[in-house]
């Protein structure tokens, strides 16, 4: 039991030893210059949503289709309030307070943090509309998580003191980030021992994957890219590369730590994403666009830190 | 005011905290945006999914929800919710007049469709049971 202890006490340091390297440890001017032009794309990547909610070709709901659907507002707690006024015109505001907040913390993100603050509530309000009418989708909620944790960025980056608070934030993104998907890995493996222990089909049997995209497929009647090929060859193969994808899940978090190894996992996340969308035909590219902010960039994976 | 690391870590574990108690209670709803850790963590072995049928021809069966390329995204998201809250409420309570349903326009009756979702998407091969019987294949 102390051994125990005394190992874990030691990883603990180990692990805040490497934070203190990557945020103190030299070169703080070129890493809090590179955050500071992500942070940007991200206001950037935001106004970019924000626009196509009101186009008609994009993965977000049509805004006519949400104007149509007053009688099939569920309302989660966040818009609970509009059904106290003017339907119309309270999701015609929540969506031009969305774009038009978003378009000012593109510009004037550094400013003031109420900039920030509104930029994150407007999305807020517009994921919660959204996701107001019997499902909630998935594939906004780390930009959204992102956006909250970006009103915690200090006022002032001048100082030396201001750019390691900028980097600290910035660095707890990315540990946010990766602990979902090692949080999703865990469930992914719990899920295989569940389903064995059942003596149900599993992720290590070679029909697996193909039951997954089968899914996917009667419910969309769109058949992804690569799903023809794996439904009509069972294969130990496709259980491999399951599980691999489930491993490189799992074991995400440990990289928040390993500053040179950030390129490594935001391309393997990237991989995992697009082979999904590749199979399961699930579109996660907003959730592509922020690993790539994250991890292909990071700020961290420099001389000082590697 | 600059944040201190501790604060960050504090403010993760209550949104993580917060985040989780609809996955323990097994509520239907979020309460903050939560991401699907659950989605494909498992396997499905087969399905079992209300809709509405919209007509009698058992060759060629029209769903409310299944291949309705009519459906808005919102309007499918809907109907599946309505159908499922309707199918549940059958079970709980199975009255005969609750096998017949309209939503919107549409009506028909309750039914549910069963199958290995492997069969359905390359053969198109399902069972449409009423939730009281089996009445056909598809």
């Amino acid at each position: 039991m102390v051994m125990i202890k005394r190992n874990i006490n030691r990883a603990l340091t180990q692990l805040k030893d490497q934070f203190h390297l990557m945020i103190y440890g030299g070169q703080t001017d070129e890493k809090y210059k590179t955050a500071k032009v992500l942070v940007q794309i991200f206001y950037f990547i935001q106004l970019a949503v924000a626009y196509q909610a009101f186009t008609f070709n994009s993965q977000l709901p049509d805004w006519t289709d949400i104007l149509r659907a007053e009688e099939m507002f569920m309302p989660l707690w966040p818009v609970q309030w509009v059904k106290l006024v003017n339907y119309s015109i309270a999701c015609k505001g929540i969506l031009l307070s969305f774009l038009i907040a978003s378009f000012i913390s593109t510009l004037f993100w550094t400013r003031h943090t109420i900039i920030r603050a509104i930029s994150f509530l407007s999305f807020f309000f517009y994921l919660a509309l959204i996701s107001s009418f019997g499902k909630i989708d998935h594939y906004l909620h780390l930009m959204l998580v992102m956006s909250f944790f970006l009103v915690l960025l200090p006022k002032s980056n001048k100082s030396v003191e201001g750019k390691t608070a900028f980097l600290k934030v910035f660095w707890f993104v990315q540990l946010f980030a990766l602990t979902t998907y090692s949080i999703s890995g865990l469930f992914k493996f719990y899920g295989i021992a569940d389903q064995l222990i059942r003596g149900q089909i599993s992720a290590i049997d070679p029909t697996a994957f193909g039951q997954n995209i089968a899914k996917s497929l009667f419910h969309t009647g769109k058949p992804p890219f690569l799903s023809e090929m794996i439904l009509h060859n069972p294969s130990y193969f496709f259980s491999i590369i399951l599980v691999a994808g489930y491993l490189i899940e799992l074991a995400a978090i440990f990289f928040a730590f390993l500053p040179r190894w950030h390129r490594l996992i935001g391309s393997l996340l990237i991989l995992l994403h697009i082979g999904i969308g590749l199979t399961v035909g699930a579109d996660f590219l907003y959730q592509i666009l922020v690993v790539g902010i994250l991890f292909l960039y990071s700020p961290f994976e420099n001389k000082a830190t590697v | 005011m600059k944040i201190k690391s501790r604060q960050l870590l504090l403010i993760t574990a209550i949104y993580f905290s917060i985040s989780f108690i609809p996955v323990l209670a097994r509520w239907k709803v979020e309460i903050f945006p939560f991401f699907s850790f659950k989605l494909f963590s498992k396997i499905p072995q087969s399905f079992d999914h209300a809709d509405v049928l919209l007509n009698n021809d058992m060759e060629n069966p029209e769903f409310l929800i299944h291949g309705n390329t009519d459906l808005t995204r919102i309007q499918a998201r809907f109907y599946a919710a309505k159908v499922r809250e309707h199918v549940e409420n059958y079970y709980t309570n199975p009255a005969p007049d609750l096998l017949k349903i309209e939503i919107d326009g549409y009506s028909g009756r309750l039914v549910v469709l069963k199958g290995d979702y492997i069969l359905a998407a390359t053969d198109g091969r399902f069972l449409i049971k009423s939730p009281d019987k089996q009445i056909g294949y598809d």
